[in-house]
């Protein structure tokens, strides 16, 4: 285990800051915090979804429920909902995005975000990108289709959810023609070409005999 | 006899106490002219000069120059040697050229590289807000302006609570910019 962040508190006060974020997580799904909070919270959030992938289910129970406050809602979303969404997925059950530097104190900003939520920001924007993209009769790149095929691929009914976000994107952003005006008329291409890792294989962890 | 008058103080028409300027004589309109030639006069052509001067001054004229008042000002000249260490020395003093620049691929503007564009982050929460506010049935009433004001009459906002209402004094982001400015 790496060393972790102290964040300026003692441990007491820092595990409770932890089990309030680790709760706002699970109870909206995103939140925005500092980029230092983002990454401990990512790290408890991931630990705590793992849990539950133990055979005693007890016993999970018991150690999660130290780690979180607002039991009676947030239990039963982590053992069900949460449990169920994640079942094929090893890890990586959440995603920390980087914001602009936030106003006032300049501290770095960040989103976390649980994979395949109903608030995935990644998904609203690649949408968003997609968009963008058919509106002004491009081909989609590289890049964007490859995003769109991990947002899509263990999310249900992932495909149909997307194009459905892609006209209503449409329809918000890109309906007159001034806000076509000032967008990128080309495809983005960046000068270097990006590594697509499609072709790595996840291999699970071997099981202890 | 003669008539001074002291012309800044008429121009400005400040009530400040100040140190004349220029004093200039002007004959006295009701005593005969020959009485005036003991005191010292002004050729009419500087009077007119500065008269034109002072009715066509470009920018009026501050209090706080030539009223006799001194204020503070640094001891000695910061010599080039020190102006030049304290501006290029290796701190935070200096805003930092930013390099990682990139366009946001759905709007088009300046982004920091590896960040999100803030603008379509904000567009897209502001969505989330409307999609929320559907599942809440929870209205807020809003009282109808001709009601208000019979239920509480005589509440008068001051200019400072108008002002608070605006909301101001929250900063708020400004928009990068776009990439091809026309």
């Amino acid at each position: 285990m790496g060393v972790t962040r102290h964040l300026g508190r003692d441990h007491k006060h820092k595990r409770a800051l932890l089990r309030n974020l680790v709760t706002a997580l699970f109870e909206h799904e995103s939140i925005t915090t500092t980029h230092a909070k983002a990454k401990e919270t990512q790290r408890l959030a991931d630990k705590l979804i793992s849990l539950t992938k133990k055979d005693d289910v007890e016993l999970a129970k018991s150690l999660a429920s130290s780690e979180v406050f607002k039991h009676g809602e947030t239990l039963p979303k982590l053992f069900g909902e949460l449990k169920e969404r994640y079942n094929s997925r090893v890890g990586g059950f959440t995603r920390v995005l980087r914001l602009e530097p936030r106003l006032g104190d300049n501290a770095e900003q960040s989103i976390v975000e649980l994979v395949d939520g109903k608030r995935e920001m990644k998904f609203w924007m690649t949408a968003r990108i997609v968009a963008r993209l058919e509106k002004q009769g491009l081909e989609i790149d590289e890049l964007t289709k490859h995003n769109v095929d991990k947002l899509v691929k263990n999310r249900p009914n992932g495909t149909e959810e997307f194009t459905q976000l892609v006209e209503r994107m449409k329809e918000e952003f890109y309906k007159t023609e001034e806000s076509l005006e000032s967008l990128p008329s080309d495809n983005l291409r960046s000068p270097v070409q990006p590594v697509l890792k499609n072709s790595i294989e996840i291999v699970p962890r071997p099981t202890k005999e | 006899m003669s008539l001074s008058i002291n012309l800044g103080k008429l121009a400005a028409g400040l009530s400040f106490p100040r140190l004349p300027e220029i004093r200039v004589t002007i004959p006295n309109p009701f005593v005969s002219t020959t009485s005036t030639s003991n005191a010292v006069q002004a050729s009419p052509d500087l009077q007119r000069r500065l008269q034109e001067y002072l009715e066509n001054r470009p920018v009026e004229e501050s209090f706080f120059i030539d009223n006799g008042l001194l204020r503070a000002v640094p001891k000695k000249k910061v010599t080039y040697n020190r102006k030049r260490q304290r501006q290029l020395k290796p701190t935070l003093k200096q805003l930092p050229y930013l390099h990682h620049l990139n366009r946001c691929p759905s709007c088009g503007h300046t982004k920091r590289a590896n960040t999100l564009c803030m603008h379509c982050v904000l567009q897209i929460k502001n969505l989330w807000k409307q999609d929320s506010k559907g599942e809440s049935e929870i209205v807020e009433q809003v009282l109808d302006p001709v009601d208000k004001k019979v239920l509480y009459p005589g509440k008068k906002q001051t200019e400072y609570e108008k002002e608070l209402e605006k909301k101001e004094y929250v900063l708020r982001r400004s928009r990068s910019l776009p990439l091809s400015r026309k």
